[in-house]
């Protein structure tokens, strides 16, 4: 397993640990891809705001998100909130608003910092 | 729109003619007319054009220096992500935040035209309406309502064609009464005078470059293209609307409170039913306009918040609407605050310049990264690397120009620039330098967030 899907499915499991900020997205459906530009990718699969699947690969998304590895890693495992490498052009997305809006939102809260 | 969907791809994209009415409707505001209306004072005639057509061409290389910027950082955050990478975090938020901030006090001109707009046709106090104006598009956007790409697109080709249709009429009256010549070919003016006048038509392009926020629901070829073309349509359509002000019956040369140009080109090429439909166009602009900088904005100050760098309250969210709303109530506190400033303390001219000063530094700024990794080419040539360098200096000679024939606005002018980089450089202090964090254990608790 790539330390990109590694910390995928960690970020996955704390959010799953947040049980009323995962009742807070029910109805949210999206596929997510992890794009690092330096190494791996991995898809991210929700449904009713649940997440089903992490995909050890690239595939079709709604929301593509695209960073060195060492940033995304460093934001699923919580250790950097995404809206600091995203103003400062390290990190970039690519899908419908709204999407982005919830993601940022649900790591943003995940966030400790 | 158009849809699509293929491995790898996005499920929709915005097309390029909604990115051109986005690009043209963020630039054509209400205080543009204002602007024109100025440009018409220091130089008139064939001088004005040639300012807006010299804007035009600075513009339309701007315009490939911002798809270039795009189609490398292809982000949001936009004019901070692309200065951040070129010139490093602080003197990204040293050169974009004062433009924005500015952006933020240009609402209250806006408002304040909108407020005499609607003074003229309903028995309704000028500042009465501004705030109206003001906090009805806040309370829209705080439920989380934005403007379509359709409505945008409607609302921004009627203004076009509205008001350059009423412009052709006086360019007509004068060619009929036999004066159309002297009219367009007035003295030559001072050559300060045209530097300036050309500073002031940057203005009127301030905020074509926006399109490139929006580059997550497109695409780097489209936003590139929306560029060029949304520069060509708003060149066209500030020359022809410039010559229609030349050619006015009575020109008034000077700009007296409550004086709205675009109105008094709907008045004498019109009559009353093309006064209401310029006013109608002139409300819709505005609030298109406002409700998209609430909304960019508001998101850029909960970024900001996010980050420390603003009060954390800001940070919030909605859970529901997704909406920053401590964001948006400061960011409407500020503009009412902004308008209040620009009616009752004689700031609506130097808030245009203003503004016209920080549009030219950032353009400048933007130009220069350009010539930096991550956006230089290693095969490009130096000529074109010495030519967008030379530009750059240009842009900051023609903000000096503002500053120098701003007249008796110009102390003002100054105490307003003085303010918008002072706050930037306070932002400067808190903004973290560092990419990299301490690790930090996923059991950690977190703290809750939301309204």
């Amino acid at each position: 397993m790539s330390r990109l899907a590694d910390a995928a499915r960690r970020f996955v499991a704390a959010y799953h640990a947040r049980e009323a900020l995962v009742a807070e997205q029910a109805g949210w459906r999206c596929v997510i891809a992890l794009h690092a530009t330096d190494g791996h990718a991995v898809t991210v699969h929700v449904d009713g705001g649940r997440v089903t699947a992490v995909a050890q690969q690239a595939g079709p998304a709604d929301l593509v998100i695209s960073a060195d590895a060492a940033t995304l890693e460093d934001i699923l495992e919580l250790r950097r909130n995404p809206n600091e490498p995203y103003l400062f052009g390290e990190l970039t997305v690519r899908g419908p608003e709204r999407d982005f809006l919830r993601l940022d939102y649900i790591a943003t809260l995940l966030c400790p910092r | 729109m158009s849809a699509r969907r293929r491995a790898g791809d996005l499920a929709w994209t915005a097309s390029t003619a909604d990115m051109v009415a986005t690009s043209c409707g963020t630039a054509v505001a209400a205080v543009c007319a204002l602007g024109l209306f100025q440009i018409e004072r220091l130089l008139a005639g064939v001088w004005s054009v040639a300012a807006v057509l010299t804007a035009g061409c600075v513009c339309a290389m701007l315009a490939r220096t911002f798809a270039r910027l795009a189609a490398v950082i292809p982000s949001g955050a936009s004019l901070l992500a692309y200065l951040s990478r070129g010139f490093g975090r602080r003197a990204g938020v040293a050169i974009a935040v004062p433009y924005l901030l500015l952006t933020l006090f240009l609402v209250g001109a806006e408002a304040t035209v909108v407020g005499l707009v609607v003074a003229r046709l309903a028995p309704v106090p000028a500042p009465v309406a501004s705030l109206v104006f003001l906090v009805g598009t806040w309370l829209l956007c705080r439920a989380g309502i934005q403007v379509g790409y359709r409505v945008q697109a409607l609302a921004t080709w009627a203004l076009l064609v509205g008001l350059g249709a009423l412009s052709l009429q006086p360019i007509a009256a004068a060619a009929w009464r036999g004066d159309l010549a002297a009219r367009l070919l007035p003295p030559a003016p001072p050559a300060v005078d045209f530097v300036a006048g050309v500073g002031l038509a940057i203005f009127l392009f301030m905020g074509f470059e926006l399109i490139t926020t929006q580059i997550e629901v497109s695409s780097s070829a489209v936003v590139g293209k929306a560029l060029r073309v949304s520069v060509a349509v708003l060149t066209a359509f500030y020359a022809l609307v410039s010559i229609g002000f030349s050619c006015m019956a009575v020109a008034p040369r000077e700009l007296t409170s409550g004086f709205v140009p675009q109105l008094a080109l709907a008045e004498q090429a019109g009559g009353a039913g093309a006064l209401a439909l310029v006013a109608l166009l002139t409300v819709l602009a505005s609030f298109t306009s406002f409700n998209g900088a609430l909304l960019s904005l508001s998101r850029f100050a909960y970024a900001l918040a996010a980050q420390g760098a603003l009060p954390r309250r800001l940070a919030r969210v909605e859970p529901r609407s997704l909406v920053p709303r401590g964001a948006m109530s400061a960011l409407l506190a500020i503009a009412v605050g902004a308008t209040a400033l620009v009616a009752f303390g004689d700031l609506l001219m130097p808030s245009l310049l203003a503004a016209a000063v920080a549009a030219s530094l950032l353009y400048g700024g933007a130009l220069l990264a350009r010539q930096r990794p991550p956006f230089a080419e290693e095969d490009r040539r130096a000529g074109a690397r010495h030519v967008g360098i030379a530009l750059a200096l240009v842009l900051a000679g023609l903000g000096a120009g503002v500053v120098i024939d701003a007249g008796p606005a110009r102390v003002t002018l100054l105490v307003l620039l003085a303010a918008a980089y002072g706050a930037a450089a306070l932002g400067c202090l808190r903004v973290p330098q560092s990419a990299r964090a301490a690790p930090l254990s996923l059991a950690r608790p977190a703290p809750t967030h939301g309204d």
